[in-house]
């Protein structure tokens, strides 16, 4: 991971850190899939934050997605089964 | 120097977190460009863009034996950013030797083949023991599954075409690695009396009468609708026309509807084509479809042939003279009318050697996926429809 990438994902943490301190689901998914599985996918983190903030308002379970995301340790295929069980398609 | 870095970067830092900066979610749509290796090039005069290192895929690292065969293709998009999926055969040569593998992609050109490939292989004995071809996946997400729709044949006795088994298969998996056959396999017998002549009715036509009984040609894909059920197309025949065809013809292979209340049960409605075979680029009908839905229209990319030509053995003939072409429905794929500027100018080889056809609508693109031979073989090319645009000049080169 190139420097830019990690100053960028210190700067996107620090802004969704919730007032308590607590990292939300999204943040620590986004961390998980553009940082340490490093898709190209996510062109980069800003767009993975938005595209989970979109799936949260429109009823995906991104808590339990979060914790498959990061049980699946980036087996993309295991990844695209969180998504099938959490997102927002299962939950409409 | 680096002080003032520093400082800059904490004054950028104290400014992106103060109170009023919020992250907000919104519908994202990435540039297929933005996250490949490669650009898209437009091709002028059309929608469509290409992807400048065509084809996407080889599976020279797994050793299941022969060259990639039917390619069926499903992107989830997770959190709004596509994830690939395919499914592919692979036949090491004959009937009955077929593998069904798995890979995915995080961008559409670099694929994890699946560890546990191949998924099934033929079964001695089963309906589809001597190939699966052709298949089409979609998700349900009434019952939260993929769907896969494929041909399916048992020649049995190879010299007596009486006792082949042909149709269109079903299979269902709830995580694209374990699939079920569906028990009613073949869902359609295109064997069936619903789909052939008996004597009489043979007799009859001979000599003057007349049947609208089709022939099915071969399945070509399946839609998942708005309200949770299934449309597909198959192509087929007249038997009308193939009795009346003074050179003894194989027919034209037009593209019929068919509707199912869930995946296993299908009614063709056999009264007319929805989509004939009457320009030159699909005078002898369509090989490949796949159909999608954007804004009020349905958008129907498919491969049309001009000519039948003999294999050489058997009395075999196969399709020759293929393009890609498009159709558009505004009653959701009840009646088609095809585009004027048909055939779409993006096959390699003239005349056009294009072979199948993938389709799914990923934010404001159509993303495809064309089989045609590259360099002798075939593989398949990645390419993009933008519906919302108007066709790329020619002057255009590079997409930024």
């Amino acid at each position: 991971m190139n420097l830019w990438k990690i100053g960028a994902m210190i700067l996107l943490s620090a802004c969704a850190t919730s007032g308590s301190g607590e990292k939300s689901d999204c943040d620590e998914m986004c961390n998980e899939l553009y940082g340490a599985c490093d898709y190209a996918a996510f062109p980069d983190k800003l767009s993975c934050m938005e595209g989970c903030l979109f799936a949260e308002e429109n009823n995906a379970d991104v808590e339990s997605q979060k914790e498959c995301v990061l049980e699946a340790a980036c087996d993309t295929f295991a990844i695209i089964e969180c998504e099938n069980t959490y997102g927002v398609e299962a939950n409409e | 120097m680096n002080n003032l870095i520093s400082v800059s970067a904490v004054a950028v830092l104290s400014m992106a977190c103060a109170s009023d900066y919020e992250i907000k979610g919104r519908e994202v749509n990435v540039d297929p460009g933005q996250v490949t290796d490669c650009p898209f090039t437009p091709v002028p005069g059309t929608k469509i863009s290409v992807y400048d290192c065509n084809p996407v895929f080889e599976n020279d690292d797994e050793e299941l034996g022969g060259d990639v065969g039917s390619v069926g293709f499903y992107a989830t998009e997770i959190m709004g950013h596509p994830f690939y999926q395919m499914w592919y055969t692979t036949n090491a040569g004959g009937y009955g030797d077929f593998t069904m593998n798995y890979a995915v992609s995080p961008d559409g050109t670099n694929w994890d083949t699946h560890p546990e490939n191949p998924l099934f292989e033929s079964y001695p004995g089963a309906w589809d023991q001597d190939s699966v071809a052709g298949q089409v996946v979609v998700w349900d997400p009434k019952e939260s599954q993929y769907v896969m729709s494929y041909q399916g044949f048992n020649l049995n006795n190879q010299s007596d075409p009486a006792d082949d088994i042909w149709g269109l298969g079903i299979a269902t998996s709830p995580d694209g690695k374990v699939w079920d056959k569906h028990p009613n396999n073949p869902v359609i017998d295109f064997n069936s009396s619903q789909y052939s002549l008996t004597e009489s009715e043979s007799f009859d036509i001979l000599f003057g009468g007349t049947t609208d009984k089709i022939k099915p040609c071969w399945p070509l894909t399946i839609t998942v609708t708005e309200r949770g059920a299934f449309r597909g197309y198959l192509a087929a025949s007249k038997w009308q026309d193939i009795y009346n065809d003074p050179l003894g013809g194989a027919g034209k292979c037009e593209v019929y509807r068919m509707d199912g209340f869930d995946a296993g049960s299908w009614v063709i409605d056999q009264s007319s084509p929805v989509l004939a075979a009457s320009n030159d680029y699909d005078a002898q009908g369509v090989t490949s479809a796949s159909v999608v839905r954007y804004g009020d229209l349905s958008y129907m990319f498919y491969i049309g042939f001009e000519a039948w030509e003999e294999a050489g053995v058997g009395g075999l003939v196969y399709a020759v003279r293929t393009t890609l072409n498009l159709a558009t429905s505004t009653d959701d794929g009840v009646t088609w009318q095809k585009d004027p500027n048909n055939p779409i100018p993006i096959n390699l080889t003239s005349p056009g050697q294009v072979s199948s056809i993938g389709a799914q609508v990923i934010g404001t693109r159509i993303h495809l996926w064309v089989g045609d031979g590259y360099d002798g073989s075939s593989a398949v090319g990645y390419f993009y429809y933008e519906p919302d645009i108007e066709p790329h000049e020619e002057t255009e080169t590079t997409e930024e």
